[in-house]
């Protein structure tokens, strides 16, 4: 009876799992996404075009389900964007010939709400093997493919390293408080700075020594962990980002083309 | 050119790796703790990333190291980090020029050539990412006086970095862990 219900729950997690992976986008389909919106982001620069880029990244955005640090993203980006507004300001009293108005400052906001958009589904829902997966599938030279895996595979670790050295400070007594950081700004880079330094040097050295003895070399065959699925749910938001993007471009030309306030 | 590509070994391609990560998690930290737009931050940002390339060109003292480092940044930023590809032209243009400055001294053992590399990829990036940053605020060109003086203060960082990098360089070749 137990056995059976723990079998059956085995399975349930199985089957569980089977539809989260299916249910997946590739990491290829997810990376074309965010390559496509920086360029079509940049060429646009009507507010119509980029509202449509904007609504189109936003319902992407929402599809992963990750609500809460969607709105600490975007309560970050405001506040930046706060920010640069009140400078534009600022200037603008200084010298008014430059003008200032909040419609002339949507254009560039709309372009940073838009990369923000396609990036965050990106980040937080590829893990660092499928990332290594999806570089190896596009084919890089082995110069440029070793050591972009490498980068994408030591970021989190370097992350980590950060983390225990500022904890290891922070139990030997140093304050690294913002205010400590403005008072002594070369003390704080030299004691969070230092560590890592030696650590990337004593990383690579054993990774390389690692890799010559694995035998890893231009002429050499790799075989991925984890092979990639590319599945109709892919090729639908290929297809999706591309009739936006054009549909963007469309409305730039046709209905963009009258400046409004001095925005273009 | 497959014959330039296969120039580096295993080991030089893991160490070009792991300081472009080191360079990007340090200068992202660096800035996420001092809240963006914050003068200090902005120049310590630039300060580790100099400090880190003039560290990495003394230990990789290859024809085309910088130029490959370069172009591994601008590929995982554009494919994961969502950079604009507006990047590409500034980043790479400053990279080659910086080969170019380094090609006459590639044999010397010092720390000055790595200096001179490093220096000017600073210089010719920063002077046209100004540019790009125009393409990116051309609808309100008053935000551009804005931007001006953050990517000079930015380069006074990058100068700081090329002589606490021959600082790290020395104290690491005294350490053995660097060679000449």
């Amino acid at each position: 009876m137990r056995a059976s219900s723990m079998s059956s729950r085995l399975v349930g997690t199985d089957m569980g799992r089977d539809a989260q992976k299916s249910a997946a986008l590739d990491t290829r389909s997810r990376m074309f996404v965010t390559l496509l919106a920086s360029v079509v982001t940049i060429v646009i620069s009507s507010f119509e075009g980029q509202m449509i880029l904007f609504a189109a990244s936003l319902l992407y955005a929402l599809s992963i389900r990750r609500y809460r640090a969607l709105f600490i993203a975007y309560g970050f980006m405001a506040a930046m964007m706060g920010i640069a507004a009140l400078f534009t300001f600022g200037i603008s009293k200084v010298m008014p010939s430059m003008t200032f108005s909040l419609t002339s400052l949507a254009v560039p906001f709309l372009r940073g709400a838009v990369m923000l958009n396609v990036v965050l589904p990106l980040a937080l829902t590829c893990r660092v093997q499928a990332l290594l997966t999806a570089l190896k599938s596009l084919h890089l030279p082995f110069c440029i493919y070793i050591p972009g895996a490498v980068m994408i595979r030591f970021i989190p670790t370097f992350m980590h390293d950060i983390r225990q050295v500022s904890e290891t400070l922070k139990i030997r007594g140093y304050d690294l408080s913002f205010g400590e950081m403005f008072r002594h700004p070369l003390m704080m880079l030299r004691l969070l700075f230092t560590p890592l330094l030696f650590r990337s040097l004593r990383t690579s050295e054993e990774l390389g020594i690692a890799a010559e003895l694995k035998g890893l070399e231009a002429e050499g065959r790799f075989v991925p962990f984890a092979s990639s699925a590319w599945t109709r749910r892919d090729t639908l938001l290929v297809f999706l980002a591309a009739a936006t993007a054009v549909l963007a471009l469309y409305c730039h030309f046709r209905w963009g083309a009258v400046p409004v306030h001095g925005m273009r | 050119m497959t014959r330039f590509l296969s120039r580096w070994s295993a080991r030089e391609l893991v160490v070009i790796g792991v300081f472009a990560a080191a360079s990007k998690v340090a200068t992202l930290v660096v800035a996420l703790a001092g809240g963006g737009l914050n003068p200090i931050s902005l120049m310590g940002k630039n300060l580790i990333f100099t400090t880190l390339l003039v560290v990495m060109l003394c230990k990789v003292r290859r024809p085309g190291t910088l130029l490959l480092f370069t172009v591994i940044n601008i590929i995982v930023s554009m494919l994961l980090l969502g950079a604009s590809v507006t990047l590409l032209p500034p980043m790479l243009l400053g990279a080659l020029v910086a080969e170019l400055a380094m090609w006459p001294g590639r044999r010397d053992g010092g720390v000055w050539n790595p200096v001179l590399g490093a220096a000017v990829f600073d210089v010719v990036s920063k002077v046209l990412s100004v540019g790009v940053s125009w393409l990116f605020m051309r609808e309100n060109p008053a935000m551009m006086v804005m931007v001006v003086p953050f990517v000079a203060i930015g380069y006074l960082g990058s100068v700081g970095g090329l002589f606490s990098g021959v600082k790290a360089v020395k104290e690491l070749r005294h350490a053995g862990i660097i060679h000449e």
